[in-house]
């Protein structure tokens, strides 16, 4: 059977000459931070606006992982 | 800078992170639509990248090498070191990275057809477009898919971005146009 090739997607030119350009205009314009900049664990795909996990959560979570980083493979 | 912890974002050193470690992703987000013409301030580059194993391996190696910490509502903790690898990545459907360059939020997908479904890599690649800024070659989520994932998602943020991205798509290119430029 024969692949079938994927479409190339539609190459669109940016306003900005580059990257730094559009960076330099971000940092001048970004909004202030939100109280949801923060991790939303899996399983939590529901209604919206997904829960935030709590630092708790995410505590719990990091030492988790590192405990199982510890043991290895 | 609004976030006076932010350090302030470097998407060279981002993309060239993503690039080195060949990362597979679309741009999602207020970056994403601040390419294709938009002008509403964000504060952060959101990416949603394949979920396979190796590719969230890479991402986390792209990560590591940025510096990434996980952001948490207690300051204080962000400046744990941790040693990121796939399998953290893949607890997370939204991950909130800060890294040396900017803040980066990794994301398992928008949302699409309702408050439950997620428009994930491979959706997003159908309608993805390559949007060349300078030297680098992005691919970016469509206007549409992200006007879509406002419409689904309805927050206040939501709503105030959805006129000028529908106002954007309206002056938008023939889609048989081979390489369209954006205006400023």
């Amino acid at each position: 059977m024969t692949p079938v090739a994927e479409k190339a997607p539609r190459r669109v030119k940016s306003q900005f000459k580059s990257l730094r350009e559009w960076g330099d205009w971000m940092n001048a314009n970004a909004r202030p931070a939100r109280d949801d900049d923060t991790p939303v664990l899996m399983g939590q795909t529901g209604p919206l606006p997904h829960r935030r996990a709590t630092h708790a959560e995410i505590v719990a979570l990091l030492r988790e992982h590192s405990a199982r980083s510890a043991e290895g493979p | 800078m609004s976030d006076p912890n932010a350090p302030p974002l470097d998407p060279e050193a981002l993309i060239a992170a993503l690039e080195r470690h060949k990362v597979a992703f679309v741009a999602v987000g207020g970056s994403a639509a601040q390419w294709q013409g938009a002008e509403r301030p964000t504060k952060d580059m959101d990416i949603c990248p394949a979920w396979d194993d190796e590719n969230l391996e890479r991402l986390a190696c792209a990560l590591n090498d940025l510096g990434a910490r996980l952001k948490t509502s207690d300051r204080s903790y962000e400046g744990m070191k941790i040693d990121i690898d796939g399998s953290l990545l893949k607890r997370m459907e939204i991950g909130t990275w800060r890294t040396d360059a900017g803040d980066l939020d990794v994301l398992l997908g928008i949302p699409r057809e309702d408050r439950w479904h997620l428009a994930r890599y491979d959706q997003l690649r159908e309608n993805a477009i390559a949007l060349e800024i300078g030297d680098a070659t992005i691919l970016v989520a469509s206007l549409q898919d992200i006007i879509r994932s406002k419409e689904v998602a309805d927050r206040p943020p939501d709503r105030e971005a959805l006129p000028e991205l529908r106002t954007l798509v309206d002056a938008g290119p023939d889609l048989d146009d081979d390489l369209y430029e954006i205006e400023r």
